[in-house]
C-alpha cells in the first residue's frame, strides 16, 4: 500500500516535471524567433538566381535590401517573416519582381512560369504554416 | 475676340468635365469588421488612424468640398480607390492572419519611411501631419499588435 502510494506520488511528480518542461518549450518557440525556418534547396536555387543579387546584406541596392534581405529573413520576428513571405508570393506571382528593367539587362534573372509558381506557392504556404 | 474665345472654350470644357461620372468610392458608416470597432486601440493611435489614414484606408472617407469638382475629384477618387484596395481598415476582421501580418508590416515600413500619409495629404489636412514621435507611437503600436497575433 505504501509502495503504491510512493509510486503514485512519483508518477505525479514526474508528470509535473515534464508538463513544466513542455509548457516552457512551447512558450519559447512561440515567443522568440522562428529558428525552424529553413529555405529548401530548390527554392534557394531560384532565389540565388533571380533575387539574391539585390536582396542580401551586402547589396549595393539600398532600396532592395531594405525591403527584403534574404540573409536576415530567418532572424525576423514571426509576423514580419510572414509579412515578407506574403509579399514575396504576391510580387513574384504578379510578375513585379525581378524588375523588368533588370531582366532586360540581365536575361538570366528571368523567372520561368514554373519558377514563379514554385517560389510563389512555397512563400504562400510557408506564411500560412507559420500563422497556424 | 480671340482671348474671349479661349475663355469660353475653357469654361465649356470645365462644365463638360463636370458631367463625366467621377466614380466616387461610396461612404459606408456601418462597418462591422472595422479595426477600431473590434480591437482595443490606444486613444492616441486611434486618433492618428482616424485623422491621418481613414480618409483613404477605410469606408468612412470624408470628402472635402473640392473633391466634388472635376478634375480634382478624379485624383481624390483614385487615391481613395487605390488606398482602400491596398488596405481597408473597415474590413480588418475579414483578413486572415497572413494578410494582417503583411498589412501591419507594410504600415510600419510606410510610416517609418514617411511614404504615408502621402505628401499631398497633410498640407490639405494639417491635423494629419505626423511628427517623428507620432510615427514612433504608431509603428510601436502596429508592431505590438502584430506580435500579439502570433502569441
Amino acid at each position: 500500500m505504501k509502495k503504491q502510494f510512493i509510486a503514485l506520488i512519483t508518477i505525479v511528480a514526474v508528470g509535473f516535471f515534464f508538463m513544466n518542461f513542455t509548457i516552457q518549450t512551447e512558450e519559447n518557440s512561440s515567443l522568440g524567433k522562428k529558428t525552424n525556418f529553413e529555405i529548401p534547396e530548390n527554392i534557394q536555387g531560384i532565389i540565388d538566381n533571380s533575387c539574391y543579387g539585390c536582396h542580401h546584406t551586402d547589396s549595393k541596392n539600398e532600396k532592395g535590401k531594405k525591403k527584403l534581405d534574404f540573409d536576415k529573413l530567418a532572424d525576423l520576428k514571426t509576423y514580419k517573416l510572414v509579412g515578407k513571405l506574403a509579399d514575396i508570393s504576391e510580387t513574384v506571382v504578379e510578375g513585379d519582381m525581378p524588375p523588368e528593367k533588370a531582366v532586360k539587362k540581365y536575361p538570366e534573372l528571368k523567372l520561368s512560369d514554373e519558377d514563379k509558381a514554385t517560389l510563389g506557392d512555397w512563400a504562400k504556404s510557408t506564411a500560412e504554416e507559420l500563422s497556424k | 475676340m480671340k482671348k474671349k474665345t479661349i475663355w469660353i472654350t475653357l469654361l465649356v470644357i470645365f462644365i463638360v468635365v463636370q458631367l463625366i461620372p467621377s466614380g466616387r468610392p461610396e461612404v459606408i458608416k456601418d462597418n462591422p469588421n472595422d479595426l477600431l470597432l473590434n480591437n482595443q486601440v490606444p486613444t492616441a493611435v486611434e486618433s492618428m488612424l482616424r485623422t491621418a489614414c481613414y480618409d483613404c484606408h477605410s469606408n468612412e472617407s470624408i470628402y472635402p468640398w473640392y473633391a466634388y469638382i472635376a478634375p480634382v475629384s478624379f485624383l481624390v477618387n483614385r487615391d481613395i480607390r487605390v488606398g482602400r484596395e491596398e488596405l481597408n481598415f473597415s474590413d480588418w476582421e475579414a483578413f486572415n492572419k497572413v494578410e494582417k501580418a503583411k498589412l501591419l508590416d507594410g504600415i510600419i515600413e510606410a510610416v517609418e519611411a514617411e511614404e504615408m500619409p502621402m505628401a499631398i495629404y497633410p498640407p490639405l489636412h494639417p491635423e494629419a501631419k505626423l511628427s517623428t514621435e507620432d510615427r514612433k507611437v504608431l509603428t510601436d503600436w502596429a508592431e505590438s499588435f502584430a506580435e500579439s497575433l502570433f502569441e
